[in-house]
């Protein structure tokens, strides 16, 4: 027999019984599936969970202490929760500047005090008038952790672009997060990473971009880049200047039409993978426009790159390539 | 004596055949088209969870699960064909992996013990 607490109510177990078949027993509710820790949907919450039945888990989830109820045993755990949804770290942010990138992006540097992420996941920015939404972390590795810098596309009516285009420096916003697992993760630094993007797509994988290259990343890193338009096509001149200053990186840019005099036409994931048939080996980042992740994660599988090694962030409002 | 599990190389093999076995899946036309707009990592997670049953790994899938999980399939038209089409990659992707074909046999067999299940009809 052990025991622990759920919610603060004493749970008795018997011997060997997971800390799911115990809550199940105890005639508490507790959403569940496989019990074979596939199906994910019985994670809970405790403050030093077994690494054992953290497996499949999402980065942030681990790090807010998630565990598989139907993994973990009764035995190893004292404290258990529900996982709370906003049990995620807040940030007062103020704005230090702003400006336009192109037509239709803003890019947006913030400094909040104490906050630490690496570049390409995300967080939730939160206007005081409580108007919320994600963006990704653009910012370039070698700045201060503390720094954050965003592509906020501005979307016609949009309530939060109405607010940013506006926005002062000096401004109090607050940041919440970070989430997401998309960011530089390299065991060897030698692999060659490809990445394709559209529309502020590109924020996520600029970020990655400076972190795989701060870093020391040796393998080649080539970022085909696509939007609808070649004005639209923002960011040339840091993505020239850091193709000037790390020869394995290589920037590649595609227009729908209206091109710009090198802009390839048409797909940047048509484009990537007509000069990279073979993914295996690669690992790959997509990140935009929902259409283009799908089919890019979808095609690079398939060429052979392994599951675990596509990371991915796909948002409505990233703008078609 | 080992068990079939053990005898294909456990856990390790299983995470070794995953990819490969969901790269056959949908790369064949017959059944792809199942996996339009499903999202790849649960996709794989399922994935992962069906070979370790197969290979006769720990698993707590009962026929009424694998009947839910696949009715809406049955819906679209699922049915032995596609089955059958599921049981080939199974073996082309052992195959891949150098197991000898008497454990891909009892592979297979572990696999059609849910084709009834899976096509709804128990």
């Amino acid at each position: 027999m052990s025991e622990f607490r759920f919610e603060g109510r004493v749970v008795q177990a018997e011997d060997g019984e997971t800390v799911l078949e115990a809550l199940l027993r105890s005639d508490i509710d507790v959403a569940h599936g496989c019990k074979a820790g596939a199906c994910q949907s019985c994670v809970l919450r405790t403050p030093s969970p077994p690494t054992s039945a953290q497996a499949g888990l999402d980065e942030t989830l681990v790090e807010a202490g998630a565990f598989l109820s139907c993994l973990a045993k009764a035995g190893d755990v004292s404290e258990v929760d529900r996982l709370d949804p906003d049990a995620v770290p807040r940030y007062p942010a103020t704005v230090r500047a702003s400006r336009r990138l192109s037509s239709d992006v803003l890019l947006i540097q913030l400094e909040a005090e104490g906050f630490s992420a690496s570049p390409g996941r995300f967080v939730r920015l939160v206007h005081p008038s409580g108007v919320l939404r994600p963006y990704s972390l653009a910012t370039p590795a070698w700045d201060s952790s503390s720094s954050i810098h965003l592509h906020v596309r501005l979307i016609p009516n949009g309530r939060m672009s109405f607010l940013l285009e506006r926005i002062r420096v000096g401004q109090a916003l607050e940041v919440v997060g970070p989430f997401g697992k998309c960011r530089y993760r390299s065991e060897t630094r030698s692999e060659p990473i490809l990445m394709v993007g559209s529309g502020t797509g590109l924020a996520p994988l600029y970020g990655i971009a400076t972190d795989a290259l701060h870093q020391g990343h040796l393998g080649p890193i080539e970022l085909h880049h696509g939007a609808a338009t070649g004005d639209r096509l923002y960011f040339r001149q840091e993505l020239a200047d850091l193709e000037r200053r790390f020869p394995n990186f290589r920037y590649r840019p595609y227009a729908d039409s209206a091109p710009h005099n090198t802009d390839a036409i048409g797909s940047p994931l048509d484009g990537a993978l007509a000069l990279h048939p073979k993914l295996d080996g690669f690992k790959v980042y997509t990140c935009g426009h929902p259409d283009l992740v799908r089919m890019a994660k979808r095609k690079c599988f398939l060429a052979g790159a392994n599951l675990k090694d596509i990371a991915a962030d796909a948002f409505e409002d990233a703008g078609k390539s | 004596m080992a068990t079939l599990f053990e005898q294909l190389g456990g856990t390790g093999a299983v995470d070794a055949a995953v990819d490969k076995f969901y790269r056959r899946v949908l790369a064949d036309e017959r059944i792809a088209h199942f996996f339009d707009g499903v999202d790849m990592e649960r996709q794989a997670i399922k994935q992962k969870a069906f070979l370790t049953m197969a290979f006769g790994g720990p698993n707590n899938y009962t026929f009424l699960d694998m009947k839910k999980g696949h009715a809406h399939l049955v819906e679209r038209g699922l049915d032995d064909t596609h089955f059958d089409a599921v049981v080939e990659n199974l073996g082309a992707t052992l195959a891949e992996m150098g197991v000898h074909e008497d454990l891909i046999g009892q592979v297979a067999a572990v696999a059609e013990t849910t084709r009834e299940a899976v096509l709804g009809r128990i």
